[in-house]
């Protein structure tokens, strides 16, 4: 077991595709998927951004509306300092491509 | 007068009126999200309405009623819907039909029938079995993509679209359900035999 592995989760091939989008700043569900390019699933990609959250690989928050504005605002989701540290120690081990968006 | 041209439509109602009654009614409790559509920002069924309205998009009252109907039914207001709708068709100065032709357009036509908006089921389902949390975080965010999209193939009326689309979201709801029902059963294992995560 490396180093990496001790210190940080694994991250799977979907949370790293996740990650590397959200890096390019805050994203919503359905626009991940449209970016991902049949990567994800519409169906499932909210299973692993819950799960991203609940490891503490992302946040999220509510979008603003305008006050006059009906209807619930979408969730966007952006990466937390851990996700970062995390998505930059897997990279320094070699052990994940670096992902879309993330530059060094 | 046309509908779309603004003011007083050819059905008989003041639209801008309308428009903050139907609103006001929604704003109670709608779960829908923003799109866009267009160029315009549209952000639910309601707005769909009022940019077709606009456009000269819908074709007659039907559609129009199926819209409304749709609407305050999907917003929770099937219980008060006889005072609410008995409402809204003097509003709109609709005029009475025969029996015969009522059922018919009821229960054949399925015009000006009530209906709720999509995915209220999977929405009712996901409330009752899922966790607040994952229910706020997977359920109620995927009933929100379903409804934009839906919103989006009716103004392009696009209805098979949108019966597809219906269809599909009822699918990726079963993938959702089984992907966060394995993802839990596989954690509870972990937790079982590993340990809780570090």
């Amino acid at each position: 077991m490396s180093r990496v592995e001790e210190v940080f989760p694994r991250i799977s091939p979907k949370e790293w595709l996740i990650l590397g989008l959200l890096i390019g700043g805050e994203r919503y569900g359905l626009e991940l998927v449209e970016l991902s390019e049949g990567k994800l699933a519409k169906g499932t990609v909210y299973v692993t951004l819950n799960r991203m959250r609940l490891k503490g690989l992302v946040e999220s928050r509510l979008e603003e509306l305008p006050p006059d504005a009906t209807g619930l605002p979408r969730r966007l989701y952006r990466p937390t300092g851990y996700g970062q540290r995390v998505t930059r120690a897997w990279e320094l081990a070699g052990a994940q491509p670096a992902p879309s968006g993330v530059s060094g | 007068m046309k509908v779309g041209e603004g003011g007083e439509s050819r059905i008989g109602f003041d639209e801008r009126q309308l428009e903050e009654q139907v609103r006001y009614l929604l704003s109670l409790r709608l779960k829908t999200q923003p799109s866009l559509v267009n160029g315009a920002l549209v952000r639910d069924h309601l707005d769909a309405l009022l940019v077709a309205l606009r456009n000269g998009k819908l074709r007659d009252e039907h559609e129009f009623d199926a819209f409304i109907y749709d609407r305050l039914a999907g917003a929770g207001y099937e219980q008060s819907a006889g005072a609410g709708l008995l409402g809204k068709r003097m509003l709109f100065g609709k005029p009475q039909r025969a029996a015969w032709r009522r059922f018919v357009d009821t229960f054949v036509l399925r015009r000006g029938r009530i209906v709720r908006a999509p995915g209220h089921l999977m929405d009712a389902v996901a409330e009752f079995f899922a966790s607040p949390e994952t229910y706020k975080h997977v359920f109620q965010e995927l009933i929100g993509d379903l409804r934009e999209e839906y919103s989006r193939a009716l103004f392009d009326e696009r209805k098979w679209k949108a019966r597809w689309i219906r269809f599909a979201y009822v699918c990726r709801f079963g993938a959702s359900v089984w992907q966060h029902g394995i993802g839990t059963l596989v954690q509870g294992f972990v937790r079982m035999f590993v340990g809780p995560p570090k």
